[in-house]
Parts: C-alpha cells; sequence; structure tokens
C-alpha cells in the first residue's frame, strides 16, 4: 500500500519534524484534528491491522490518562491566578485553561505515538538500513554492523530457551523472588555474553573476507529510491497540520 | 590430473605466527604452496591453528588480530604486505563451519549481492550471478527466503552460492559439512567438486574427519599440536608411507582406507578402486572390523514407556501420536531429518515439558505424578552445546551442582567430585570457569555434571557435535562403559557410525511420527532409498559388510 513505499528516510524526517513542530503547540484541538486525521491516513493509506495498531497504543493511552490525571490535580497555581474557574472543592480547583492544557498533555502523548506507529508499522527495517546508507549517506561500516547484529536477535532468543531448559533439567528452581531471578539472570548473562561476542567475531570475519572494507558502494543491488510520492506524502502531513491548525482556531 | 606447477596461487615462507596474549606460537615455521587447481586437505588435531592458517590464507590475519608474525606470505606471486588491504579476500572465499553467524542479511538475494556490492558490480550483472550461482548450487528459486528459515544443509549451500557468484578462484572450506545431517554432507562435497571441475577451482579443505572428502582431494597438509607441518604429499602416497602420522594426530579416516594400512602395499584412495583390487588380508581385516558384536539379548523391563504421546506447540503438532519404549540397559538412538521432533521428544521424556497428552511411564510410574527432584535423580540431559547447562562458575562447583542440591555431607561431596573429575581427566581443572575448557573437555564435563548423582537413564543430543576424533573415542567408551554396568544411553544424532556401533536399537522419526522402532540392524533393512527420505545414510561398515557378503572368496574362506 502506499504509504508501506513511501522512502523510509523520507518518512523518518517528516515525522520527526512533525513531532518537533507540534510540540510547540499546547492546543488540544490542534492535536485532536491532527490526530483524526492521522487516523483517517493510517488507516485507508496502509495495511495496518487494527488490533497491533491498538495493542501498541494502549501503553501510550495509559500514560497520557495518567499525565491528564496529575496535570488536573496538580496543576501551576501561578499560571490560575486570572483564569475562568470552572469548579472547585476543598484545595482543589480547575480552571478552564487549565482544563485544556491538561487535555492538550494527554492528547500529546496520544498523537506522538499516533504518528511513530504511522512509522514504524509502515517500514521495513532492511529498507530503512538501505535508505540510510543511500539517502542519509550513513557510512555502511555502521549500518551493515546493525543488520548483522539485527540477524542475532532471534539466534540469542533461542539460546536464552535452551539455557533456562538445561537450568531446569540441571534443577536450578524456577525463580520466585526477585532476588532469585536477578541472580539466575546473571548466570544467563556471561555465557550469553560471551556466546554473541564469538558469534559477532567470527560474522565480522565472515564479512570481511566477503571483500566488505567499508568503502562506500558504487552499485546497488536494491536501489531505495526518491520518488513524487514521496513529496506528495510530505505535504500531505504539512496540509494536514495548517488544516488542523486553522480548524482549531476557527473554533476557538 | 594436470598439474601446473609455474602457477603458484598461495604460499608461506618459513610462516610463524603468535596470538599476542600467548608466549607459545600456534603456528610454527610453515612453508608450503598451493597451486592453481590444486584440492589441498589441512588436517590435524584441535588446537593445531587450523583455523588461524585460514584466516592467515585469505588475509583476514594479521591485519584484524593482535599476533605477531614471522615470515612470508605470497599471494599470486606478490608478497602480502604488498596488498591493499582487503583486496585479498575478493580473491579468496572462505565458507565457515557455523551456519548461523556468517550471514549478515536477511534473504538469500541480499546475501549475494552483499558480497556483489563489496565488489562494486552494476546491478544487471549482480542479478544474473545471483541466478545462476543459485542455480549451480541447485537452490534455484531461492532468492527471496529468509535464510534464518533455512536447513543447515540449505544454508551452506547459500554459503557456497557467495562465493561462486563472487568468482573467488580459491575456496577455503573451513570444517564447512561438520554440523549438517550425513545425506547433505555427501550431497555438498559432490555438488563442490562438481562445481570445481567446471570452474577450475583451487579448493582448501580444513576438517579432522577425512569421510568423504578422501576421494576428492589430491594432497594432505597435516599440522601437528605444536602448529608445525607434519606431512605435506599426495593424498595417496601419505597415506600409504604415513599412515601412522594420521593416526598419530587423531584424524578420522573411513574404514576402507584403515584397512588398507598394512604397510608397504600402495593406498587406493576411491573406495571403488580398493574394492577391485582388495587384497584377502585387507578383506580379513576388514571382516574383523566390521563384525557384529553379538549383542546380549535385552529382555530387562522396560525403563521408560510412551504411549500416544502427543506434544504440540502453537497448535502445531511437534510429536504426533508417538508409541516408545526405552528398557533398562539399553542404549537407543533417535534418528530423523533436522526438525522431526527428535530433541523435543528426549526433553519431554526428561521431564521438561508437561502440557502433552498421552501417558509417559518412568518404570511404570506415570511421569506427571512424579516431582522434578525424583525425575532428576533418574534422568540426566546433556544439550548439544554443553556451554548452555553451566550453572557455576568454577569446574569443581559444577560437577558437585546436583549433590549440592540434594544437602549431601560435604565430604561425601567433594569425594565424589573428586572422583568424578578423575574419571573425566579434569584433575587440576577445579578452579577454572567451564567456559575456559577445549571443546572435548567441556563435552566431558557436561557429561560427568548430569551424571554425578549416579542417573540410570541418559539423553545426549547430538553428542558428537563439534567432537574431534579422539573426543568421539572417548565419548563411545564413555557409552560402552555406561552399557556393562547396565545403565541407559539415549542419543539423538546424525552420525550413523556412531549408530552402528553403539545403538542396540534406533528409533526413526518424521515430521513427529514415529516411522520405526526396532534393533539397528534392522534400521539398515529399510534400504538405503528410505534412509535417504530422512536425510540419513547406511554407515560404510554397513556397506561394506553387504559388498563383502556378495564376494565368493570370502564366503569360501570362512
Amino acid at each position: 500500500m502506499w504509504l508501506h513505499t513511501i522512502n523510509p528516510s523520507i518518512k523518518m524526517l517528516t515525522t520527526l519534524f512533525m513531532i518537533v513542530v507540534l510540540a510547540f503547540f499546547l492546543d488540544p484541538f490542534l492535536y485532536l484534528f491532527f490526530w483524526f486525521g492521522l487516523i483517517l491516513i493510517t488507516f485507508t493509506l496502509a495495511r495496518i491491522s487494527w488490533k497491533t495498531w491498538a495493542l501498541l497504543t494502549a501503553p501510550f493511552l495509559f500514560m497520557a490518562i495518567g499525565y491528564v490525571w496529575t496535570a488536573m490535580l496538580f496543576p501551576n497555581k501561578a499560571l490560575m491566578a486570572n483564569e475562568t474557574m470552572l469548579w472547585q472543592w476543598g484545595w482543589l480547583s480547575l480552571t478552564e485553561e487549565s482544563l485544556a492544557r491538561s487535555a492538550a498533555l494527554g492528547l500529546r502523548v496520544i498523537l506522538f505515538s499516533a504518528l511513530s506507529l504511522l512509522f514504524v508499522l509502515t517500514t521495513k527495517p532492511t529498507v530503512m538500513m538501505l535508505s540510510l546508507m543511500q539517502q542519509l549517506k550513513l557510512p555502511s561500516r555502521l549500518v551493515y554492523g546493525i543488520m548483522a547484529g539485527y540477524q542475532f536477535l532471534p539466534l540469542i532468543k533461542e539460546e536464552f530457551h535452551i539455557m533456562q531448559r538445561a537450568q531446569q533439567i540441571r534443577g536450578v528452581g524456577r525463580p520466585r523472588t526477585w532476588k532469585e531471578r536477578l541472580s539466575q539472570w546473571k548466570s544467563f548473562v556471561i555465557p550469553l555474553l560471551a556466546s554473541a561476542i564469538r558469534k559477532a567475531e567470527r560474522t565480522a570475519i565472515a564479512m570481511e573476507s566477503k571483500g566488505f572494507t567499508g568503502e562506500p558502494r558504487t552499485h546497488w543491488y536494491r536501489t531505495i529510491q526518491v520518488k513524487r510520492r514521496d513529496a506528495l506524502f510530505v505535504g500531505l502531513m504539512v496540509g494536514l497540520f495548517a488544516l488542523s491548525y486553522a480548524v482549531s482556531n476557527l473554533i476557538v | 590430473m594436470k598439474k601446473r606447477l609455474d602457477h603458484v596461487v598461495i604460499s608461506f615462507d618459513q610462516v610463524t605466527y603468535r596470538h599476542s596474549e600467548e608466549l607459545d606460537p600456534v603456528l610454527n615455521e610453515l612453508s608450503f604452496v598451493v597451486n592453481q587447481g590444486d584440492s589441498v586437505l589441512l588436517s590435524g588435531p584441535s588446537g593445531a591453528g587450523k583455523s588461524t592458517l585460514t584466516m592467515l590464507m585469505n588475509g583476514i590475519l594479521p591485519e584484524n588480530g593482535n599476533g605477531v608474525i614471522d615470515g612470508r606470505i605470497k599471494w599470486f606471486g606478490t608478497v602480502s604486505t604488498n596488498w591493499v588491504a582487503g583486496s585479498i579476500s575478493k580473491k579468496i572465499g572462505v565458507m565457515f563451519q557455523d551456519p548461523d553467524s556468517q550471514f549478515c542479511q536477511t534473504t538469500v538475494e541480499e546475501e549475494i549481492a552483499f558480497g556483489l556490492e563489496n565488489l562494486h558490480l552494476p546491478r544487471t550483472e549482480m542479478v544474473q550471478r545471483i541466478h545462476t550461482s543459485l542455480a549451480s548450487v541447485g537452490l534455484d528459486g531461492f532468492e527471496q527466503r529468509t535464510i534464518h528459515q533455512l536447513s543447515g544443509g540449505q544454508k551452506q549451500r547459500v554459503a557456497l552460492a557467495c562465493l561462486l557468484a563472487m568468482k573467488t578462484e580459491i575456496l577455503l572450506l573451513d570444517e564447512p559439512f561438520a554440523n549438517i545431517d550425513p545425506l547433505s554432507r555427501r550431497e555438498l562435497i559432490a555438488c563442490l567438486f562438481e562445481l570445481k571441475q567446471t570452474f577450475d577451482l583451487t579448493i582448501i579443505v580444513i576438517d579432522h574427519d577425512l569421510h568423504g572428502w578422501v576421494e576428492w582431494i589430491d594432497r594432505a597438509l597435516l599440522l601437528d599440536t605444536d602448529g608445525r607441518i607434519q606431512l605435506d604429499k599426495p593424498m595417496d602416497k601419505a597415506l600409504s608411507d604415513h599412515y601412522d602420522v594420521f593416526e598419530e594426530l587423531t584424524i578420522a579416516l573411513p574404514l576402507f582406507i584403515q584397512v588398507q594400512k598394512i604397510h608397504g602395499q600402495c593406498v587406493y584412495v576411491k573406495e571403488k578402486h580398493w574394492k577391485k583390487h582388495a587384497s584377502e588380508q585387507q578383506c580379513d581385516l576388514l571382516h574383523e572390523k566390521i563384525k557384529i558384536k553379538p549383542k546380549k539379548e535385552t529382555n530387562t523391563p522396560p525403563l521408560i514407556q510412551a504411549e500416544a504421546l502427543t506434544y504440540s506447540v502453537e497448535g502445531k503438532d511437534i510429536l504426533q501420536n508417538v508409541d516408545l519404549d526405552i528398557l533398562q540397559g539399553e542404549t537407543i538412538a533417535f534418528c530423523g531429518h533436522n526438525g522431526a521432533g527428535k530433541s523435543t521428544l528426549a526433553l519431554l521424556l526428561a521431564g521438561l515439558f508437561n502440557r502433552y497428552t498421552g501417558k509417559v511411564y518412568l518404570q511404570g510410574k506415570p511421569l506427571e505424578h512424579l516431582s522434578s527432584q525424583e525425575v532428576r535423580s533418574q534422568i540426566g540431559y546433556v544439550f548439544q552445546n554443553p556451554e548452555h547447562q553451566f550453572v557455576e562458575h568454577t569446574v569443581k562447583e559444577d560437577v558437585g551442582f546436583g549433590l549440592k542440591l540434594k544437602r549431601l555431607p560435604e565430604e561425601i561431596v567433594s569425594e565424589r567430585i573428586q572422583s568424578q573429575l578423575r574419571s573425566i581427566g579434569l584433575v587440576g581443572y577445579e578452579d577454572h570457569h567451564p567456559l575456559s575448557l577445549s571443546q572435548g573437555q567441556k563435552r566431558r564435563l557436561s557429561v560427568a555434571s548430569m551424571t554425578i548423582d549416579d542417573q540410570t537413564l541418559l539423553l545426549l543430543d547430538e553428542p558428537t557435535y563439534g567432537q574431534d576424533a579422539k573426543s568421539l573415542k572417548n565419548l563411545v567408551g564413555m557409552i560402552q562403559e555406561r552399557k556393562q554396568q547396565g545403565k541407559t544411553t539415549v542419543m539423538v544424532t546424525h552420525d550413523m557410525e556412531l549408530v552402528q556401533e553403539v545403538a542396540d536399537r534406533t528409533l526413526l522419526l518424521s515430521d513427529g511420527k514415529k516411522i520405526f522402532q526396532g534393533p539397528t540392524s534392522s534400521l539398515w533393512q529399510l534400504g538405503e532409498e528410505t534412509l535417504e527420505q530422512h536425510g540419513l545414510v547406511l554407515p560404510s561398515s554397513v556397506k561394506l559388510r553387504t559388498w563383502l557378503g556378495g564376494l565368493p572368496r570370502v564366503a569360501t574362506h570362512h
């Protein structure tokens, strides 16, 4: 789908740029409209399962609720002097403006999570790495190192499971307290590290024996291009921002 | 084969190499020459510096290590120091032992392209080379496959395709087929030498096991434990004149070579040639070697019985309706292709998984009614890679861990530890870290730690993994000793010679289903074709017995 084919570097930079720009405002309506637009884009222009998206958003939602709660309970008293009081009970007080600030803080968390997910869920790591080298000219030594490390993750996970089984068979009981858990982790760390270092060494040797020296490449097997649609994507995001800004100003 | 002595590709002149953290050099005054089109076998016991030599030959060392080198290495007639850093790696390709850690990309085509990009080739050339190289290793249409999901044999084929695509004329193979099933090993060696013919490759193989290689290799270059060259001769000459050197350096030789050791005779390195010229004396010797040791009837009660065992993970059946029995005192082998469920079955019998359906009885008692402590005092399990199962930081404590859990008195524990260490030859290593031992020592330690409590059943997962001929001998001895003591051993293995040598019975699994359980000799009667379907091959001793049985003169002789 369309969003999956956007150049990863452009997608990443646009997302980061939007986050920085949005951070300058603390406007719940702006955030809300932008968020609606973003959701619309996410679920029409990308193939993302609702479930995954909701599951990944859930922790941010909790965080947002926490933000709103604390911001409402412990507002900045100095700011509230000349504001319209909405509601007061004992030492608790809520002004119109402080309500807006709290809501904006919460929405900001949710909005930023939606922006990040839009990027993360539509970008393949390999393509991202290639784009980092081809568009952003990151050194290949670094990027191929990261890619090789990425291949290790499933291997290390597998090894961890084997070691868990081995310890179980040898009669190391399942850890019950945090202290036991910590000491079991410690006994895993050394052999896991030792084998990871050995694997890394072997992979480095293997890469080098395939003629890898870290010099820049002249030809790519897989070229990651920058196309018209990438400009369209930037336009879409900036347009969405402008629209949300206009609408929120209209309302207030 | 035609020799072009004028075309030297690699030459070593008095090369000595020492790792900076060690006092003794790993390689000592090596002088040898590799010519274009050669196929050389580089062999020696573990610790002889074979891998270091590999890395010196393709220029990874001394550049990327912190060792000290003396002497002169030349590639294509030019001294190594005159080559631009990294440029020789593009001419000399290496294939490594571990199929997992030699890849840095996700898919097959990306991996091959990685090497081609290093050569700065245009894209159309890359596409074409990827296609043809995959075709020549028998992996057509594998371009988009994820490497991580391939089998060990397929991974090594991909590694070979990477080298072919780069058109490296010299291939260094560092024990490339040590960890894959016997059928893949045989097929890969055949594929390799077919390619050698087609592309006129120079091949240098590093291996301590000559099975499968000996028929293809022209020259043997043997190193001893001091890293000195003991022998550098054509293969047939080396075997006929210096057989004892091979034995001394614990290099594993095929059976038909072993029986030709009678001194002064010329050795045939091709099995079919030998069969034509085999002398009566040799046939007798062979007969002696492969004589079936009378196996005592095992009428002992079953130690383990399983009925309709089914085990699934995430809806996928790993084991399906498996019935089996393991008798007290027998040695039994679990065989089958990769992913057939052998290791899962062994782990399940060791009481590790409890969400299975069906019944498992240990000495007549249902396994699920036994506490893990009770199971552990009866069953030991040794993992494929011994490193995974060490739980303590010193050898002494690791061996005694099982006893410590039982809270036995101090004196008894330390006495048992000492006797256990004596029996595996690790006295003096009490305070070493288990990870600092050699491969063979680690294997022995892992077995010792698992059997210190006198467990009646020992499960061994791929015990031959990463072991040289000497450690293998130790292992066979250990299993046979257990048999004499009336103890039971189960091994999960690909090594058909080991199965033939020690297993009383065999269990063959395929996709989680039991195909066969019975005496090992009956397994061979399933026939070569059936065995190959399961990634297995007939052990050469069994093949030679059939051949011997078909010989008229032997029949009359006995």
